[in-house]
């Protein structure tokens, strides 16, 4: 006790003479002065949203964009050439949903983004968790990996469609370089919140490092990549259209450029729309099996 | 009872002819280059962490250590488990030299360590899997442990549905399943209240005298120490070393009306006044 207040007194050489009640008397007055009454809850009408009128309003924001548009269009406040209107880009797209390539296009591009997605999650899975084998070649390969996720994949685009032509092939490994470079560090992350203590408690029960692997790194590591998931099919669809939008025979990128060089606004408005439902629908699905393998794991 | 030894004998787990469960720590000690040293590279003076540490249980016995933080408890027991190196020193299995070999003692922390993504069952079994036991006999094995053990209904839950105690429970069985007749049992019940603790005390006591198992503990607690042990190793810290060695001649079996015995008493002042020395210097 007697040490503590002498050390206590070399911090603070000024003495304070005043009792504690005297101190907290102080602070007291230094206060705001308390409120009459403290702040109440939010009511439970102000909490809750209800869905009828969320979705009401939902409609009510889309009705007046497109009345707008359209509105604005027939009275010449917007210029139809550049902007197209509503009624033109629903009479184009129902010309090239029943007798265009659009569907073929739809394909194409579906396609190209899952293969990718496939590809690039499985790649990007197998090297972020190989890096838990070896300090040394983590740390060689990491500022790598790292780089190769800051840059800009787009920008390598022209060179990958040059080298493996106008084809399919360019857009789906464009498409797995975008999800790839994500998931593994994602792994990589995942790799290194596995407990260490958990990793001794295996070797003190006599596991070899595959078994360790196998039964802590890699289900403590799965759900890193489950929740990537979600982000990385978005990427997988712009790398698909991006390798279109550069060089291709098919798909709704490859529609939307040349609709661009055609003048087309209606049918530029047409893929932009359905590239909007297509990324949502796989969003929509890949949320979808997410839940499903995040239930299996955790169950 | 004698049905539930046999089926521990019956599980073909990996414990080799008849091992009487002798653990001889032969002047093990530790320690550790200086970081801070920077200055003279290739020559860091090494910091001690442990001075040289003699400890002896025989088969059957319970032998705790107490003491304050940094003592190199854990350090000590990492090295017996062979999961670090000793700078010096042998620890002695049954009078063969394992010194940093791991898989042959079982070995528990404070920390349950179970597999969040497996069942219970799973989880128990988890030493005999890695010791190639077929999993029937694995199961035949635990299933009635689980079930002694206020465990059975839950075999098929993940450990996140457990309450405290009951992981414990879960994580001492699995160091017992695991077969070893040694076991090192770092505070495993320290981060549970009291009235648990108690029960998981009673609980080791009984599993104790089933299985035989010859168990170190370490505690920070000194009346877990006198109230489990049969002899205290009491260590000092900063280096670790032994500072005394208490034999505790309270009768077996022992319930919790010992605690207001004056022998009971008395060790555990003992024992107290060399931790308070401990903790000063």
């Amino acid at each position: 006790m007697s040490t503590l207040t002498a050390r206590l007194t070399t911090v603070e050489p000024v003495e304070d003479t005043r009792s504690s009640t005297e101190i907290l008397q102080h602070l007291d007055a230094l206060m705001r002065p308390a409120a009459t009454r403290g702040r109440r809850l939010a009511t439970s009408k102000e909490r809750k949203a209800s869905p009828g009128i969320v979705w009401a309003l939902r409609c009510a924001v889309v009705v007046v964009v497109i009345g707008g548009w359209q509105l604005g269009t027939q009275l010449g406040f917007v210029n139809a050439f550049f902007w197209s209107s509503p009624v033109l880009i629903w009479q184009k797209a129902i010309t090239q949903f029943t007798s265009g390539t659009l569907l073929s296009d739809i394909g194409y591009t579906l396609s190209a983004a899952i293969l990718g997605f496939i590809f690039g999650t499985l790649i990007g899975t197998v090297l972020g968790l190989s890096f838990w084998w070896s300090k040394i070649y983590l740390k060689t390969a990491e500022p790598f990996v790292i780089m190769f996720e800051a840059i800009p994949k787009l920008a390598l685009a022209p060179i990958i469609v040059l080298v493996l032509g106008l084809g399919m092939q360019s857009k789906v490994v464009l498409a797995t370089a975008m999800v790839m470079a994500v998931q593994a560090l994602n792994a990589s992350a995942g790799v290194r919140t596995v407990d260490r203590d958990i990793v001794r408690m295996m070797y003190s029960l006599g596991a070899s490092r595959g078994k360790v692997f196998r039964s802590v790194v890699i289900p403590s590591t799965l759900p890193w990549i489950i929740s990537g998931l979600r982000v990385t099919i978005g990427l997988a669809l712009a790398g698909a259209i991006v390798g279109e939008f550069i060089g291709s025979n098919h798909g709704v990128g490859r529609l939307i450029v040349y609709a661009g060089s055609t003048y087309d606004i209606a049918l530029i408005w047409v893929g932009v729309f359905v590239l909007a439902a297509l990324s949502v629908l796989l969003y929509v699905i890949v949320g979808y099996i997410e839940r499903r393998l995040t239930h299996t794991i955790t169950d | 009872m004698s049905a539930l030894l046999e089926t521990m004998h019956d599980a073909p787990a990996a414990n080799a002819g008849n091992a009487s469960g002798v653990l001889e720590i032969r002047g093990i000690s530790k320690s550790y280059p200086d970081r801070s040293a920077v200055a003279n590279r290739g020559n860091a003076p090494e910091i001690p962490a442990l001075l040289p540490v003699d400890l002896v249980a025989e088969p059957g016995e319970f032998v705790t250590i107490v003491g304050p933080s940094g003592c190199g408890k854990s350090t000590l027991f990492s090295i017996i488990a062979g999961l670090e190196e000793p700078s010096a020193g042998q620890v002695v299995i049954d009078g063969v030299d394992h010194t940093a070999e791991s898989g042959l003692v079982g070995y528990m922390l404070q920390k349950d360590m179970l597999l969040p993504w497996r069942t219970v069952l799973n989880n128990v079994i988890l030493g005999l899997e890695i010791q190639g036991v077929p999993r029937e006999a694995s199961v035949a094995a635990a299933r009635p442990l689980l079930e002694r053990y206020g465990l059975g209904k839950y075999e098929h839950a993940k450990p996140a549905q457990l309450s405290g105690g009951m992981k414990q429970r879960a994580a001492l069985l699995r160091t017992l399943l695991f077969n070893r007749q040694i076991m090192l049992l770092d505070e495993p019940f320290g981060a549970l209240d009291a009235q648990t603790r108690l029960q998981m005390q009673l609980w080791l006591l009984d599993v104790q005298a089933t299985f035989k198992k010859t168990i170190v503990f370490v505690t920070h607690d000194i009346d877990e120490a006198v109230f489990l042990s049969d002899r205290i190793y009491v260590m000092k810290g900063h280096p670790g070393s032994v500072a005394e060695v208490i034999d505790v001649d309270i009768p077996r079996p022992r319930t919790a009306d010992v605690a207001g015995t004056p022998r009971f008493v008395e060790l555990r002042e003992h024992v107290r006044r060399l931790l308070m020395t401990a903790e000063e210097v």
